[in-house]
């Protein structure tokens, strides 16, 4: 085979390759923009992580060795995005969000999702990030370590923190009177 | 103990997950990501969807893309937006006298100017000596195609490569068609509904400058956009104008430029605040900008600007934006990226005489 002839067959691999990577990146998108929603709590905030994310990931598609791996791997980026964008995050800004009003769970009433959301903003990013993974998402805590890069033991101990923090937050709003 | 010791506490935090973690993804967020790739592609052409790689060239029509022109643009010669202190900006409603593209390089267009079309804009940017801007009509294309770009083509913030620019066509393909520089996705997504546009452009941008000397000419005559100023409904019409009056931009140039934001990027953040709050022109009074302390506008992928609203009724808005930045010159912020903010109603109409 000629050497342009072998050019050309590596450039279609890369194109094949390529084009697994983007379908399973867009796969991931519901996930990710419900994702990063939550951990963000700002749709438009949402918007921008998971494409801040989606193109890091093109970037670094070349890193990626194997495509059925990509959740964990695009997880791990969008994770990162938003940890940076919460820390970030004045706190002397409005930010200008109201919560999208839906009523999937009848059972869920509003006061109980208000006192969620505040005690839920009381959270670090990284606890945050954790309850979301393994409530929202369900995910096992060996996936939750593969996605985060850390340790099934740190991941425990971490997620036990977050819902000690939970609840004292959760506690420590209905100690406060209500505003007049 | 590892797992969460409280049911209820897992409980209510699924419920809430699944109750607020809700909404379908953005056809703007696709749009942005779509833009994204293509500014990254150079030269293979990624999309959603199963017509991924592709070697042949790929025309890709956007219902609103516009691009990034960082050049200030001073003050017109007739009512301007009033800047107010602390660097707040008023829009102004007023109509602007006639201001013809052949006014001086210091002046942006406002009021009567024609539309070049075709090959006038070839001949336009070719024979201008300066940065006085023109306006220009066609239809908005983001082309990809197989990169035939010399292997030492520089990277610069000015001339295009393959999958990497928008180009004005004659409605009769796009053949010969000028390239105009970086392009930005807006509205509600990748489309056809909305192909034709009217931009105001400049040749000779200052970043010419920083091109290799060898392709200073190039980049010199390159084609940089300031503002789109018409699309199809505009002031009623769904024809290009040949003649089109338009308004003073609502954001001060001088105000956005002194804080680092660039005109067009000014507008982009203004825009998507409004946007963020649901606030008319008709309702505001003025608008601040502010960058964070600590870094402003510009950190790594992401940039930050807080807008101030303040409405007629005497209410304030303080919103902080966050835009993409996707390369040099290049932002995307949001659904409403650089957006028409001249009236609609206003803008094809002939200044009053």
């Amino acid at each position: 085979m000629d050497h342009e002839a072998v050019l050309s067959l590596k450039g279609l691999r890369t194109d094949r390759r390529d084009a697994d990577v983007a379908e399973a990146l867009e796969a991931q998108l519901p996930t990710a923009y419900r994702l990063a929603s939550w951990i963000l709590r700002d749709p438009s905030a949402a918007e921008d992580a998971v494409a801040d994310a989606m193109l890091r990931a093109w970037e670094r598609r070349a890193s990626l060795r194997d495509p059925s791996t990509v959740e964990a791997w695009f997880t791990r980026i969008l994770t990162n995005v938003c940890r940076d964008l919460l820390r970030r995050k004045r706190r002397a800004t409005a930010i200008v969000w109201v919560a999208p009003s839906t009523d999937l769970d009848p059972g869920s009433t509003t006061s109980d999702r208000d006192e969620m959301a505040r005690a839920l903003a009381s959270l670090t990013p990284d606890e945050r990030i954790l309850l979301a993974l393994r409530h929202g998402l369900d995910r096992s805590v060996p996936v939750i370590a593969i996605q985060l890069e850390i340790p099934e033991g740190t991941v425990k101990s971490r997620l036990h923190a977050a819902h000690d923090h939970l609840r004292s937050a959760i506690d420590a709003g209905r100690r406060e009177p209500e505003p007049s | 103990m590892n797992e969460p010791d409280d049911v209820e506490l897992a409980r209510r935090l699924r419920d809430h997950y699944r109750a607020t973690a809700t909404g379908e993804v953005p056809a703007s967020l696709r749009a942005t990501i779509e833009a994204g790739r293509l500014s990254h592609a150079r030269g293979r052409s990624w999309r959603f969807g199963p017509a991924a790689a592709g070697a042949a060239a790929l025309i890709v029509v956007i219902g609103g893309a516009f691009v990034v022109g960082s050049r200030p643009i001073a003050p017109a010669a007739t009512p301007s937006p009033a800047v107010a202190s602390g660097g707040s900006i008023a829009p102004s409603s007023t109509p602007a006298s006639s201001v013809g593209p052949t006014a001086s390089a210091a002046s942006g267009i406002t009021g009567e100017a024609a539309v070049l079309r075709g090959t006038a804009i070839r001949d336009a940017a070719a024979t201008a000596t300066d940065e006085t801007q023109f306006l220009i009509g066609g239809t908005i294309s983001i082309v990809m195609a197989d990169c035939l770009v010399p292997p030492d083509f520089p990277e610069t913030p000015l001339l295009r490569v393959c999958g990497d620019g928008m180009m004005i066509g004659n409605g009769r393909g796009f053949g010969g068609s000028p390239v105009v520089s970086d392009m930005l996705p807006t509205g509600p997504g990748l489309g056809f509904s909305e192909p034709a546009v009217v931009i105001r452009v400049h040749t000779h941008d200052e970043r010419a400058a920083t091109c290799p000397p060898a392709y200073l000419v190039e980049c010199e005559h390159a084609i940089v956009v300031d503002q789109v100023v018409w699309r199809p409904g505009a002031g009623g019409s769904t024809a290009i104008p040949a003649v089109l009056s338009i308004l003073p931009p609502q954001v001060d140039a001088r105000q956005c430029d002194a804080r680092g934001f660039g005109y067009v990027r000014c507008i982009a953040v203004v825009e998507r605040a409004r946007g963020m709050i649901g606030i008319g022109w008709p309702d505001v009074r003025s608008v601040t900008l502010a960058r964070p302390s600590g870094g402003g506008v510009s950190l790594g992928s992401l940039a930050i600007a807080n807008v101030l609203f303040l409405r007629v009724d005497g209410t304030e808005h303080d919103v902080e934006v966050r835009c993409l930045f996707l390369r040099w010159a290049s932002l995307v912020c949001g659904p409403s990226t650089v957006e028409v903010i001249v009236p609609s109603p206003a803008v094809s109409t002939p200044p009053s005489r």
